[in-house]
């Protein structure tokens, strides 16, 4: 096998990622229960997806390694912001919808390079308490708050 | 047969004579289109949902009235959904993916005035043509739509899946793997049997992986992670403002492609009359029909005006298909008409062939009033379109987090827990990677909205058949879109060597 560089490595375990998430879920569901019923439609469309996995493998290591700058957006661009998000996302049950979305609103902004402290306080604070504020009036069922007020 | 038979005359003038008896019944469908513009532009608000939040208004008010409130709320939802695919490449409803192929790259040239404008006129002649078709063809389609069992479901839904290879010219395989990875999502949880798959023990995943949060996170958190060094949407400052007259131009051009609208809106009254898969593949079949016959189909996905049209008109004329079940079986196509028949009940009113042969006037009131709907439409969409367009003179550093957050927000709203946020969260990541390595984003999120009602058809179809599987070949309307299907797929290729071979 041809030596590869680092995007093609990426394309190509994200390739492995596919192919074992299909055989992983395939066998799952036979073992749940091995019926036609069940794998009436699980079974061809898992065979027919590795197969074209096997075909995109076989392109893969056909072609020439991707060159240096063809993929716009730098994975050291991406991963503050995707850190963030996590962060807001598995704290919101603690944290509530206000307090959570004002933190993950205010350190967004000053992370990616708001520099006036006046500028992220006031945006965090209305976009935090105004937006949750709207969909708990709006949703049939109480949602995580900290402060504002909530039959969660 | 003359056109006319089709009509019951006097039933439609009463018709028109209830509606212009009381001018209560046009004050409700204003706040209508406006809560359903609202519902539609906001990312993870739904139209069903906006529906079920104010139909206990209705108990105040008469049948028709309350009819009326709510399909002005679906006529205002139906072209809100799309505000936020051209925008934020985040489309409101399922039935708005395809208008996000070209309307968002549209946006990032600078041509939202006129994207927003297109979609606001094929939407409002969508909205009409599927009327005007209901008006005329509501028994037929109730007669076709009873005709309809798993084997014609299965097809179409096939028919949707196929076009996953034809979205990207490139990369058709990755397209493929995409699709067929987002079918076995949708497949995930348990089964008509009770049998439980693929949840790893994870109780939020009994009912399925959330398909809306999961859109929202491959769709438009995925895009979002790209964009954080992006100043603005449209980086050009000049081309960021906001222009009643580039928006007038844009509704206006829309009449320039009558057959693209004909087109779209036969494909949606159609496709969209068919329960539960309705207006999610009608946009997608209308999107590719069009690429297909174009003399330039490699500008689809790059801002080609056209998409928007074809997307548009097809998935705004489902909205009079799912009425026509709604009306003629009693039968809901999604979530929108199954609150209005919630609605029905509340007063007391069953849908079905006794209703509409019983109550054709009020039939009529509902078809007629909704042509009014489209004119309201387009005097409340012009006026609104200028501020959802000034999304665009909004800086990335506040438009992403802002974004992210309703997204959040939204995803909990759909699912009642944080099972939506996660979901958003697990496939922004997971579109961010398949957006960098070419694998189509909106094939996984189609695979996952069809997979579980897929698996369903077909094992439906198993049992009927007693596992004779040749019984889907028997049903005419099956084979008829097998046909229909083989030939959007090969029908070019073999037309071009069929003249290749004459010359």
């Amino acid at each position: 096998m041809r030596e590869l560089n680092l995007e093609r490595r990426i394309d190509f375990i994200l390739l492995l990622a596919i192919v074992l998430f299909i055989t992983w879920y395939a066998y799952d569901a036979y073992s749940a229960l091995a019926s036609t019923e069940n794998m009436i439609f699980i079974a061809p469309i898992a065979g027919v997806t590795l197969i074209l996995c096997l075909l995109e493998l076989y392109n893969q290591l056909k072609t020439k390694d991707k060159e240096e700058g063809t993929v716009k957006d730098k994975f050291k661009d991406i991963i503050p912001a995707i850190f963030i998000f996590t962060g807001y996302i598995l704290s919101l049950e603690f944290l509530g919808f206000d307090i959570g979305t004002i933190l993950f609103v205010a350190i967004f902004l000053k992370v990616h390079g708001e520099k006036k402290w006046k500028n992220i306080v006031f945006y965090s604070l209305l976009f935090g308490i105004l937006v949750p504020l709207f969909f708990s009036s709006m949703l049939p069922y109480p949602m995580p708050m900290l402060i504002l007020p909530t039959d969660y | 047969m003359n056109p006319l038979d089709l009509i019951d005359i006097s039933a439609a003038t009463d018709a028109l004579t209830l509606l212009f008896s009381e001018p209560q019944y046009w004050l409700v469908v204003f706040p209508g289109i406006l809560i359903g513009l609202i519902f539609g532009a906001t990312p993870g608000l739904q139209i069903s949902m906006a529906m079920a939040i104010f139909m206990p208004m209705t108990l105040y008010m008469d049948f028709l009235q309350a009819m009326l409130f709510l399909t002005a709320i679906f006529t205002g939802g139906s072209f809100g959904g799309g505000v936020p695919a051209i925008l934020m490449n985040i489309p409101g409803t399922s039935s708005c993916i395809a208008t996000a192929f070209d309307g968002y790259p549209m946006s990032k040239q600078g041509k939202h005035n006129e994207a927003l404008g297109i979609a606001l006129g094929a939407s409002t002649f969508g909205v009409f043509v599927g009327y005007i078709i209901l008006f005329f063809l509501i028994k037929p389609i109730s007669i076709m739509v009873l005709k309809i069992g798993p084997a014609e479901m299965f097809m179409v839904i096939l028919w949707g899946i196929t076009l996953i290879a034809s979205l990207k010219g490139t990369h058709v395989l990755k397209g493929l793997i995409a699709g067929f990875v987002g079918l076995l999502i949708g497949t995930i949880g348990f089964n008509e049997e009770g049998t439980l798959r693929g949840t790893l023990g994870n109780e939020y995943l009994l009912d399925g992986v959330p398909v809306i949060p999961a859109m929202m996170g491959m769709f438009a958190a995925s895009e979002l992670f790209r964009l954080v060094k992006v100043s603005y949407l449209v980086e050009d400052e000049t081309l960021r403002k906001v222009k009643l007259g580039k928006i007038m131009r844009g509704f206006r051009s829309v009449f320039k492609h009558p057959l693209i609208l004909f087109r779209g809106s036969i494909i949606g009254i159609f496709i969209g009359a068919v329960p539960g898969v309705g207006s999610s593949v009608s946009n997608l079949i209308s999107y590719m029909e069009t690429k297909r016959g174009d003399k330039d189909p490699d500008s689809y996905g790059k801002g080609n005006p056209k998409g928007i049209i074809a997307s548009e008109s097809a998935n705004s004329t489902s909205e009079a298909g799912s009425m026509a079940t709604l009306l003629a079986l009693g039968i809901p196509g999604g979530g929108a008409t199954a609150v209005m028949l919630a609605a029905f009940a509340m007063h007391n009113i069953t849908g079905g062939p006794q209703f509409i042969r019983e109550q054709t006037d009020i039939v009529y009131a509902i078809i007629f009033a909704n042509f009014g709907q489209v004119f309201l439409l387009i005097i409340l969409g012009l006026l609104c379109i200028p501020l959802l367009a000034s999304v665009v003179k909004i800086k990335m550093t506040y438009l992403i987090p802002s974004v992210l957050a309703l997204a959040t927000l939204g995803s909990f709203g759909l699912t009642g827990n944080i099972s939506g946020p996660i979901t958003v969260l697990v496939f922004a990541i997971l579109g961010w990677f398949f957006r960098r390595y070419e694998y189509s984003v909106p094939g996984a999120v189609i695979g996952m909205l069809l997979g579980r009602m897929a698996e369903s058809s077909l094992l439906h179809s198993y049992q009927i058949s007693g596992g004779e599987m040749s019984y889907m070949l028997e049903r005419p309307i099956a084979l008829g879109i097998l046909c229909l299907m083989l030939l959007s797929l090969f029908g070019k290729t073999l037309i071009q060597k069929f003249k290749a071979t004459r010359n």
